[in-house]
């Protein structure tokens, strides 16, 4: 399924330093995370010129590939290519990388791997509780009823045993054993101590050491300073136990270790920090509930661009555990990448230039559903005036949201279907203040955009097509060089291809033969001639004369290989029919004479008469599309080639 | 520098088809390989990646050419290409 991406993550790893150089590798939404050994042996320009890849950043020391949406695929197959080449990135040394990072960025990227593994069970989870909420509101169950009890339990399963789920995907983080990591969250949340607890009695291991009563059910923040230190435990244990009784011995004495510093002193610990937590949100509900929706509102682009996002969406989760409910993230996530949304879209509509409207039509609908990067990358930040619209809006939008304490009861992608996420504590009065927060976040970001479009959107021309917006677009940089003084119109970014021959024009795939019609030569467009006057559909160099005078191999000065083929299976013809033609290495104009056929001829000699025209090495540009259909003149526009 | 010489296997020669499963292949390796006809100077080497550069060269079927490369995994990437170069598509 991901063969297609083989080639792509080939090139990323050898662009990036070869498997040697790689510590880790990881993915978000859009991107591949690279750690590597060392920074300076990825070739970024290099890599950013890589169809398919978007962007390279390095950012708190983690080298950032953004690929797109279909990252999971691409991940897959440089996972499956490391593993081939016999490269095991799982064990990595601890000193493996030579870039110091900040503890700051340090942090934020454990915290962020260790929590990033549980939205979906989150996300779960808290639709389960949406779904009860609404069984309620409409009385299709009442709160005493067993349905009620048991539905609530499936929901509350992954908050109750939350330490579990962190422990393990902590530890996966930490690259400790997440089976033993689990073990241990189990031994804090077992019945019995759960008893002990509740029956408030002192408690002592071997009559000395105190083990303070505290329950961790639900709780966060004791499992992973338990599991921080169950790293250091285990790697020590790995080391001075001889390899020949390391299986028994390792867990083993790790359970007996930690379990016991997690009960009598690691687990303590966290329950008072996050008491402090606790006491942190209840101060913000109660003195400044308005202020995490306005910050997050109108900053998550800019928070997103620096990988903080990932630093703060955990404490979201935190309260979410703690008190049920998370206003400190989800809201302003929200509204902000909806008016991210809004804005890509305002400026798709509103701008001149092709190539920005495709990207702002596609980024618009992936950011309404919650993933902004590419709109993020491609429109906003190179246009500025839409990001600024953005995040007022965001800020807008937020501050409503928070003034009315809209919280969301599950964590989950923060895109349109999230306003589900709003229905809980049996109302539906969070979802109604979440939407009327995104009608205002959108109006106000709408207007914005459209207005400050009028003042910075300027019809494209001719002449601009090389400057300033382009270069900062993520596109295929590697052919821009060239491109003037021919007689094929350059706009911004896109080669025009022009038709070769008057007639009528059908799609490539209904074109009878195969080799063509399954765009193995490459995508492109057929036409039905009217004639045997075969043109150049472009300016550039014949790099191609078949002695037969049937096929045409053109070269533009902006690197697109254009094959103009006279009828189907007329390499038999032998060059009978075809007068006139063009030589090799002739330097040729948009329009200018190809070959002449003779169109009854191919057609006495049983072959369709259809000209294709296919642009051979499409893989080094974004797109080519059709630009017309039905009938057409010679020379008329017919294909584009984005680059 | 690694070098192949392979013969062409395919009725066509490196036309149509068997030069798409040639190119893709080619670019599939992620490295800079050229293709020339065996007694050509190394000057008219043309990249291996590209269908029109391919065409031009102008190759039938039994013709002999040489591919070229240069990197760490070069040699078995001319092995697989030669390999292809070496089946006949259409049969």
């Amino acid at each position: 399924m991901s063969k297609q991406y083989a080639s792509l993550a080939g090139n990323i790893i050898d662009l990036v330093g070869g498997p040697d150089n790689i510590a880790t590798v990881y993915h978000c939404q859009t991107r591949l995370r690279f750690e590597l050994r060392d920074n300076g042996k990825a070739d970024q320009e290099k890599l950013a010129a890589v169809e398919g890849v978007a962007k390279t950043l390095v950012n708190a020391g983690v080298f950032q590939v953004v690929v797109g949406m279909h990252v999971k695929d691409v991940y897959e197959e440089v996972e499956q290519q490391l593993a081939a080449s016999g490269h095991r990135v799982t064990e990595t040394e601890e000193d493996g990388t030579s870039e110091k990072r900040g503890i700051v960025s340090t942090v934020i990227d454990f915290v962020a791997g260790a929590f990033q593994p549980l939205i979906p069970a989150l996300s779960g989870a808290g639709m389960v509780k949406a779904f009860l909420a609404l069984l309620v509101v409409f009385n299709v169950i009442t709160r005493q009823s067993q349905s009620y009890v048991i539905i609530n339990f499936i929901a509350d399963a992954v908050f109750y045993f939350m330490p579990m789920l962190i422990a393990f995907s902590a530890a996966n983080k930490l690259k400790s054993n997440p089976i033993l990591a689990a073990g241990v969250a189990g031994i804090m949340m077992h019945p019995n101590w759960l008893a002990l607890v509740q029956e408030g009695k002192p408690v002592h291991l071997f009559e000395v050491i105190p083990l303070p009563l505290a329950s961790y059910a639900g709780s966060v923040i004791p499992i992973i300073l338990v599991v921080l230190v169950q790293a250091r435990v285990e790697k020590l244990l790995d080391r001075i136990i001889p390899a020949a009784v390391k299986l028994v011995f390792v867990p083993m004495i790790t359970f007996l270790v930690v379990g016991t510093l997690a009960m009598t002193v690691l687990g303590p610990i966290g329950s008072i920090i996050g008491g402090w937590l606790g006491l942190f949100f209840g101060f913000l509900s109660t003195h400044a509930a308005w202020a995490p929706a306005v910050l997050i509102g109108a900053s998550l682009p800019v928070m997103v661009m620096f990988g903080l996002h990932n630093g703060v969406a955990p404490l979201g989760i935190v309260q979410l555990a703690q008190t049920g409910r998370e206003n400190i993230f989800g809201p302003g996530a929200l509204v902000s990448n909806i008016s991210v949304g809004v804005a890509t879209l305002v400026v798709a509509l509103r701008t001149k230039e092709r190539k920005l409207k495709q990207i702002a039509s596609a980024g618009s609908i992936t950011a309404l559903m919650g993933i902004t990067e590419p709109a993020l990358y491609g429109v906003l930040l190179p246009k500025r005036y839409p990001l600024i619209a953005a995040m007022i809006g965001g800020g807008c939008a937020g501050l409503y949201a928070g003034l009315t304490q809209t919280s969301r009861f599950a964590t989950g992608s923060s895109g349109l279907p999230a306003v589900l996420l709003y229905i809980g504590d049996n109302t539906l009065q969070h979802l109604i203040n979440i939407v009327i927060a995104l009608v205002i976040g959108a109006i106000v970001t709408a207007v914005l955009t459209f207005a400050l479009s009028l003042k910075y959107e300027k019809p494209a021309t001719p002449e601009e097509g090389f400057v300033v917006d382009y270069d900062s677009l993520p596109t295929t940089a590697s052919l821009r060089n060239g491109g003037t003084g021919t007689a094929t119109l350059v706009r911004a970014g896109v080669t025009e291809l022009n038709a070769p021959v008057a007639g009528v024009v059908v799609p490539l795939s209904e074109v009878g033969d195969p080799v063509f019609s399954a765009e193995t030569m490459g995508p492109g467009i057929a036409v039905e001639p009217a004639n045997g006057a075969i043109v150049a559909p472009c300016a550039g160099t014949v790099m191609v004369a078949m002695a037969t005078g049937h096929a045409f191999g053109i070269r533009t000065d902006d690197g697109v290989e254009v094959l103009v083929h006279v009828g189907i299976d007329t390499v038999t013809m032998d060059g009978h029919g075809f007068t006139d033609a063009v030589q090799r290495g002739a330097r040729i104009e948009a329009g200018q004479h190809l070959v002449t056929a003779d169109l009854d001829a191919i057609r006495a000699a049983g072959h369709p008469t259809t000209v294709i025209m296919v642009v051979t090495n499409h893989d080094k540009f974004d797109a080519v599309t059709a630009a017309a259909s039905g009938q057409v003149g010679s020379g008329e526009p017919v294909l584009d080639v984005v680059r | 520098m690694a070098e192949r010489i392979a013969t062409i296997a395919s009725r066509v020669g490196l036309h149509a088809r068997p030069a798409a499963v040639f190119t893709e292949a080619a670019r599939g390796t992620g490295l800079d390989i050229t293709i020339a006809a065996q007694d050509a100077p190394v000057a008219d080497a043309v990249d291996a990646s590209s269908i029109l550069a391919l065409m031009s060269l102008g190759i039938h079927h039994g013709d002999r050419v040489v591919l070229r490369a240069e990197g760490p995994d070069a040699e078995a990437a001319l092995d697989a290409l030669s390999r292809i170069l070496e089946t006949d598509h259409d049969a």
